[in-house]
């Protein structure tokens, strides 16, 4: 076509049209050329530039320049008729299609890899990596050569680091601006790996950790072979109740002592001038009196002796009383004292008595923290993923999509609702990864992570089953945020060798080994709110070298059975303390294994610890504890106080035979007359 | 601007378009003026008009008329979306339709829509052929007695007419030289 419109407008009067020298048959000529022409003085004209000989159109030379034009303009009708389809916009359309293609081979998966880098590190709040990014937007498929995603709280570690990653994505929900990972597979995934470079993002520090906790004291396992009481004594001292009770009448006697003393110094030294100053009155021999005057002045003394009296009698009663109620506190925390030395020595008995469970208090705390360590790894982890899942799911206002009702606008037309699938913004369908790692056959499923959990038909899970040789492990976990949060997971494994190496040496159960097998179960509504069980057999156990009676004990006890049961119960809830419980047959096997041992030494033990404790309550203990002086200070005071009340007596008899004297005195010097009234006695009114 | 379009409408007949251009692109006109604009469909069917020959101004000029027309008729067309849309034997085809990837960016589910594409296919054809067959009256019966008549002479003096039959000839570079 572009050659013959080329041809045309090279056409000068007197030369025929390159286009139409090519004889032709009438027939080829009218359908090639003639039959595009529309107009009829067009085609009138057509036909007058060409002759027709031997059934064959000559095409003629123009006659000027107006014909050559009008031949330029027909042959462009004839072109522009020709053909259904226009070149022009297919090629636009081609070329397009062929910058696509550029675009998608050389541009495409380069811009696609840094979106997905930033896509990653916000939702991770670290540094992500991704390598070797490719896309198929027809078959909406991704693959990936390498990503890895830095932990945000350990930023020189990967949270985790996969492999090769394959990625097939909805069609349908992409062309709705929602993404719906439908399957996606990954070659390896390792978590923890270390970094060469930090993966930390400057604005996204990470979270200040909690102190680790100091690990638990354990009572003491006692050897019977290097059995030394004296040192059992003397390590477990500061558990003791009786020394503490001891210490305090002891401090108790002391302050006493130092309170009262000074005052029943005072007291008798008060008694003692009382006993000066009363001698001579109490010598007054009222017989000896003959005149009224004179018994009246000696009944004043007395009087006056009298009223010195009555104070330090009171004195010396009130420290009487004082000290004898201290005497009695301080012999009741005395006697508390000594109350509390059976139970320490049970106590201490206890420690050397294998049946006391002493082995499992023992175990207890070792294996708590030892299960603890692994625990807390696997929690972070869960305690992450359930952060991420719930922050994926928060994004978004709600996860019920909107009911949508016909409008009735007539003039923009009613649009109808069909029930199609309401997809989240984003939706991970499956992502599973089978591979080898060493020996190691791992298997993983995550499926279901959405941003709209209410538009998922199914809760989020994940199954993982590792394989090594013989042994295997499976779990399987769910979480569930359609609704009120939850999460449950169930485990299982048997066949795993146990090499716990030195993490028992001290229990006297260095290299103890085993093959493991379990199940459990955990279930709550957020990491903080759940509780887990675990039952855990240890079969074919054995311990390399066994120290100390309990180690022996307990490797001789495996060697019998080769099993060994624990039932682990963890639980934690929202606002109290964690609660560890462990149950296990290690007391029943202990105490069976250890019963012979026992009576060889066990009872040479208890008594050599209760002699110890009683040697040590007898010089240590009462020996400190010092009564005399307080006893000694009471009995003074109490002499003082009956000396004081001796006086008072014999003042008080004394007056009262002078008085007497004075009556008589009196009745005899007045007979018949009125009885004058003398100071200070009653007239009794008689003669 | 009306004169340029009549001008352009007359130049086409007059010109050595084809005749089923001329008819392909009122029909073409026609399906997109009863179909509403701004959905994938609408966008679609008319780039899909540049990959063929067919008359565009004939084309626009028909898409312009028919969009008008398409008011009055639009209650019937939203009755017959309507009926198509809610037919109990197509709705498993529609909702299959609205779970695909693209398909509900054409907006197919709206009444007008629907209603507009059916009555714009159904009319294509005899749009098309119909079109056609009066583009062939009016150039081989209609023109040549036209042009014969005193009061067409008379017309085509006036110094207004005169100008725009200049502009005809010179847009659909007609063979009256």
């Amino acid at each position: 076509m572009n050659t013959e419109t080329k041809t045309v407008k090279t056409a000068k009067p007197g030369k025929v049209p390159r286009t139409f020298r090519k004889v032709m048959s009438v027939e080829r000529w009218n359908k090639r050329w003639f039959r595009y022409i529309e107009q009829e003085n067009d085609r009138s004209f057509f036909r007058s530039c060409f002759t027709e000989s031997q059934g064959s159109m000559l095409g003629l030379a123009p006659a000027d320049k107006a014909q050559a034009k009008r031949m330029k303009r027909l042959c462009k009708a004839i072109v522009a008729n020709r053909g259904v389809f226009k070149a022009g916009p297919i090629l636009a359309a081609a070329i397009l299609v062929v910058g696509i293609a550029v675009f998608g081979l050389f541009f495409m998966n380069p811009l696609l890899e840094k979106a997905a880098e930033l896509g990653l590190q916000a939702a991770f709040g670290a540094k992500a990596e991704v390598d070797g990014l490719r896309f198929s937007p027809f078959g909406m498929s991704f693959s990936m050569d390498h990503v890895a995603v830095a932990d945000r709280e350990e930023p020189m570690t990967n949270l985790f680091e996969t492999g090769r990653l394959a990625l097939a994505i909805s069609p349908a929900a992409v062309f709705r601006g929602k993404l719906y990972i439908r399957e996606a597979t990954a070659d390896s995934i390792s978590v923890g790996t270390p970094r060469t470079v930090s993966g930390a993002l400057p604005d996204k520090p990470a979270s200040a950790k909690k102190a680790a906790e100091p690990a638990p004291d354990a009572p003491p396992l006692v050897d019977f072979k290097k059995f030394d009481a004296q040192a059992l004594l003397e390590q477990e001292k500061a558990k003791l109740a009786s020394p503490v009770a001891y210490a305090q009448a002891t401090a108790s006697y002391i302050e006493a002592s130092a309170r009262w003393k000074d005052r029943a110094a005072a007291s008798s030294e008060a008694v003692e001038n009382l006993q000066a100053q009363t001698k001579t009155v109490l010598a007054i021999d009222p017989k000896a009196i003959t005149s009224v005057e004179a018994a009246a002045a000696a009944i004043a003394s007395v009087k006056s002796a009298l009223g010195s009296v009555g104070t330090v009698v009171a004195e010396a009663k009130a420290v009487a009383s004082g000290v004898g109620d201290d005497t009695k506190a301080a012999a009741a925390l005395l006697a508390a004292a000594r109350a509390a030395l059976p139970a320490d020595i049970r106590y201490l008995v206890s420690l050397v008595d294998p049946k006391s469970g002493a082995a499992m208090a023992a175990l207890e705390p070792q294996v708590k923290a030892m299960l603890s360590s692994q625990a807390k790894q696997y929690l972070y982890y869960a305690q992450r993923a359930w952060t991420i899942l719930s922050g994926l799911a928060d994004k978004v206002p709600s996860g019920k999509a909107a009911a949508k009702k016909p409008a009735r606008v007539v003039a923009r037309g009613r649009d109808v609702y069909f029930p199609s699938t309401a997809y989240p913004r984003f939706r991970l369908g499956r992502l599973s990864s089978s591979f080898k790692d060493d020996d190691k056959a791992w298997d993983i499923v995550l499926s279901e992570i959405s941003t709209e959990p209410a538009l998922v038909p199914a809760p989020a899970t994940l199954s993982l089953a590792l394989a090594v040789g013989s042994s295997a492990f499976k779990a399987d976990a769910k979480l569930d945020l359609r609704g009120q949060p939850a999460w449950s997971a169930a485990l299982d494994g048997r066949g795993f060798g146990v090499q716990l190496g030195s993490a028992l040496a001290s229990l006297g159960l260095e290299g103890l080994q085993g093959s493991l097998a379990g199940s459990g179960t955990a279930r709550g509504s957020s990491p903080d709110d759940f509780s887990m069980g675990l039952v855990l057999e240890l079969s074919k156990a054995s311990v390399a070298k066994p120290e100390g009676t309990f180690g022996s004990a307990f490797a001789q006890a495996l060697a019998k059975t080769e099993s060994l049961q624990a039932d682990v119960g963890f639980v934690r809830a929202a606002g109290s303390d964690d609660t560890f419980t462990l149950t296990t047959n290690i007391d029943e096997l202990v105490g069976q294994a250890i019963s012979a041992l026992a009576k060889q030494y066990a009872d040479k033990a208890k008594a050599q610890v209760e002699k110890a404790m009683r040697d040590y309550a007898a010089k240590e203990l009462e020996g400190k504890v010092s009564t005399q002086e307080l006893d000694a200070l009471a009995a003074l005071i109490r002499g003082d106080e009956g000396a004081a009340g001796g006086i008072k007596a014999a003042l008080d008899k004394k007056l009262a035979d002078l008085e007497a004297r004075a009556k008589e005195l009196g009745a005899g010097a007045l007979q018949g007359l009125g009885i004058p009234s003398i100071p200070g006695i009653p007239s009794t009114g008689k003669p | 601007m009306f004169l340029k379009l009549i001008a352009r409408f007359f130049a086409a007949l007059n010109s050595n378009a084809k005749k089923e251009q001329i008819a392909a692109g009122i029909a073409c006109g026609l399906l997109l003026g009863l179909v509403p604009a701004g959905n994938l469909l609408w966008i679609a069917l008319f780039l899909l008009t540049f990959f063929f020959k067919i008359h565009y101004g004939m084309q626009m000029l028909a898409m312009a008329l028919f969009k008008l027309l398409a008011l009055p008729l639009a209650p019937l067309v939203d009755k017959l979306g309507w009926a198509v849309l809610n037919a109990p034997f197509l709705q498993p085809a529609f909702t299959s339709l609205a779970d695909m990837p693209i398909a509900p960016l054409t907006r197919f589910n709206n009444t007008l829509v629907m209603g507009g594409l059916l009555v714009g296919i159904v009319l294509w054809v005899p749009a098309f052929f119909g079109f056609r067959s009066l583009v062939i009256l009016y150039r081989k019966k209609l023109l040549p007695k036209l042009e014969q008549t005193k009061f067409y002479k008379a017309f085509m003096k006036l110094p207004g007419v005169a100008k725009l039959a200049g502009s005809v000839a010179s847009i659909s570079g007609m063979g009256k030289d």
